[in-house]
């Protein structure tokens, strides 16, 4: 999100609005037009409340309020009574040398390093398919495959795929590269690889779509000024390209930053959470679905949300900070 | 344009594209081999050799998936194969039809209309996206087991009434470049504020709608954790099919099994084979500039 992204609404032409009122909303946004030329229809208020009528309705009980109850689980127990029991409980599994939250945290900081790592990758993908790479057209539908077909049908392939008894196995057994088949996703050694390496093979290619967007965008001749002057393909990702689409890169990796804690894999697919690949959106998962325990899982919600805020603000500032390259 | 390329971008290129290959590999070998898998007898696939082809292609496999395939729901019911075809169909249309008419209009009134509270109303929509919210699940559960929206089918129609996300950004851009000189004649005509959203802005905003319209069938077809949340009664095909799977530890046929998985990607598929050039160029709008 830019600075400005919502000052970028000064589009008030139909901006006849009693003066006080301009006054207030000034007060609140500092920015407003004050273009008064077309007279104000009738009835334009009255409709645009109609239409927001529902959502609004719908924002006050499942974002006000609920956010609200929220908070009160997580001060009650199951009889509700006040209690600040739930806290301590989450505080005891973070602590525990084998708490489960101790290991959804490392989980967790395992996928958010993963997503991290697979930006820049992404965006040699794509900007390889931008530079027409030989055969791209095919790649280009190959690669969208992974956004396109369903966790369900990717998790069912990968994990008989690689099954003791599956076709990785058997090549490698037939290679005599190994001589015993491991259950990769049986094993608390091996189990959390096994679901951070299906989110590495399936993520290589995103936001493949939206960097090619915003690659295609790019007036041509800045890049052909930049190819004739003989850069190799390295520096021109390095130095033209990167700066170019830097707002979808800022843009991607600002959620990325913000959702930290939300960061997980395909756990209820490969493992449900078995061998040690919690993480902790699984485990909110697990606690509320599974096990129908609504009070520690909303302690834990909002500490996790108190944990984010300082991440928002570090990125607000931060996306405020990088110039943008007009072009 | 001709620009040569020089040696060792022609390199790099090279190495690029035998990475790529290797990779499209990855992606379609286990495909394939399931779709061959889902050819095979069960007793051939536990205990042949996995890398074999079928012995005999047991296209009926494809036939036992509808009949075989039920799963108990959460609800105490069991759902047939074509159960879950309907819930995924039912569930997405009423909230892909309504939830479009609900994010064009309304981001509508913000772009173009004036009225009081419209710049809290953007602010709100945009807080909500910056700040994260963990574990709210629980809570969210329990307001609509109390409201009665939990596991029918009000459920999927109150969520059409969620507005925000990237979507109405993106909406409300395109709403602002929209020119507003045709409105302004319609209303010369004496057009309604409805009508002139529906004759005149809607058909307007029909590309982008029909892309997101497209992008959230895939979603809500592949989605398995909402339905297993909040509508546990209505298996859909992708939370219907992990529930088969995780309640058949044992003595299960795998190449039914494979059949079913086979047969709920190709919808998907068919929608992108057809729609391929819509999808690989206007999905781009999602790039964000600035």
């Amino acid at each position: 999100m830019k600075k400005d992204s919502y000052n970028a609404t000064n589009l008030g032409f139909w901006g006849n609005l009693k003066q006080s009122l301009y006054e207030a909303k000034r007060r609140i946004f500092p920015r407003v037009n004050k273009n008064k030329n077309v007279s104000m229809k009738k009835g334009m208020w009255l409709f645009s409340y109609a239409v927001w009528a529902l959502p609004i309705v719908y924002f006050l009980i499942f974002y006000v309020y609920l956010n609200f109850n929220s908070v009160m689980l997580a001060f009650k127990d199951v009889n509700n009574n006040f209690t600040l029991e739930n806290f301590n409980t989450v505080i005891q599994e973070i602590v525990k040398s084998d708490g489960e939250i101790l290991i959804a945290l490392r989980n967790t900081l395992l996928f958010f390093t993963l997503s991290l790592l697979l930006m820049p990758v992404n965006i040699v993908v794509s900007y390889a398919l931008y530079k027409q790479v030989w055969g791209y057209k095919f790649f280009e539908v190959i690669f969208y495959l992974p956004s396109i077909i369903g966790g369900v049908v990717w998790m069912t392939a990968y994990k008989n795929f690689i099954h003791p008894n599956g076709p990785l196995f058997t090549i490698l057994l037939d290679l005599q590269l190994i001589t015993e088949a491991p259950e990769l996703l049986a094993n608390t050694d091996t189990a959390i690889w096994a679901v951070l390496m299906s989110s590495l093979w399936l993520g290589i290619p995103s936001s493949m779509l939206v960097y090619l967007g915003t690659l295609a965008r790019i007036p041509q001749d800045v890049m052909e000024a930049a190819e004739l002057d003989g850069v190799g393909f390295w520096r021109e990702i390095a130095n033209i390209t990167v700066p170019l689409i830097w707002p979808a890169i800022s843009t991607n990796l600002l959620f990325a930053v913000i959702g930290f804690f939300g960061a997980s894999g395909n756990v209820l697919l490969l493992t449900e959470g078995r061998y040690n690949t919690t993480t902790l959106s699984y485990w909110l998962y697990d606690q509320v679905v599974v096990n129908d325990r609504y009070n520690v899982p909303s302690a834990m919600g909002i500490l996790m949300t108190i944990a984010s805020l300082p991440l928002v603000v570090i990125c607000r500032w931060l996306s405020n900070k990088v110039e943008t390259i007009e072009f | 344009m001709a620009v040569r390329k020089s040696k060792s971008q022609r390199i790099v290129m090279g190495v690029i594209f035998a990475l790529f290959v290797l990779y499209a590999v990855t992606l379609l070998y286990p495909m394939i081999w399931m779709f061959l898998s889902s050819l095979k007898g069960s007793l051939e696939y536990e205990t042949g050799n996995s890398l074999d082809l079928p012995k005999r292609w047991l296209f009926s496999n494809y036939g036992l998936a509808f009949e075989s395939l039920v799963v108990r729901n959460k609800g105490g019911g069991t759902t047939s194969f074509f159960g879950m075809v309907w819930n995924s169909v039912w569930m997405n249309g009423i909230s892909i039809v309504l939830g479009t008419l609900v994010s064009a209009i309304t981001t509508y009134t913000i772009a173009k209309l004036q009225f009081p509270g419209k710049k809290v109303f953007y602010a709100v929509i945009l807080f909500m996206m910056m700040l994260p919210i963990y574990g709210s699940m629980a809570s969210s559960l329990q307001i609509k087991k109390q409201l009665g929206v939990f596991d029918n089918v009000f459920n999927v129609l109150v969520s059409t009434f969620a507005v925000g996300g990237y979507k109405f950004l993106i909406l409300y851009a395109f709403f602002k470049s929209v020119s507003w000189s045709y409105a302004e004649a319609a209303y010369i005509d004496g057009a309604s504020h409805f009508q002139v959203f529906w004759n005149v802005m809607f058909p307007q905003a029909l590309a982008p709608l029909a892309v997101f319209a497209i992008q959230d069938f895939i979603a809500g077809w592949n989605d398995y954790m909402s339905p297993l949340i909040y509508m546990p009664s209505y298996p859909t095909i992708a939370s219907g099919l992990y529930q088969y799977e995780s309640q058949m530890i044992r003595g299960m046929n795998y190449p039914v099994y494979f059949a079913g998985i086979v047969i709920s990607a190709i919808p998907i598929l068919i929608i992108f084979i057809s729609m391929r050039k819509t999808f690989m160029t206007s999905l781009s709008m999602g790039g964000l500039k600035g």
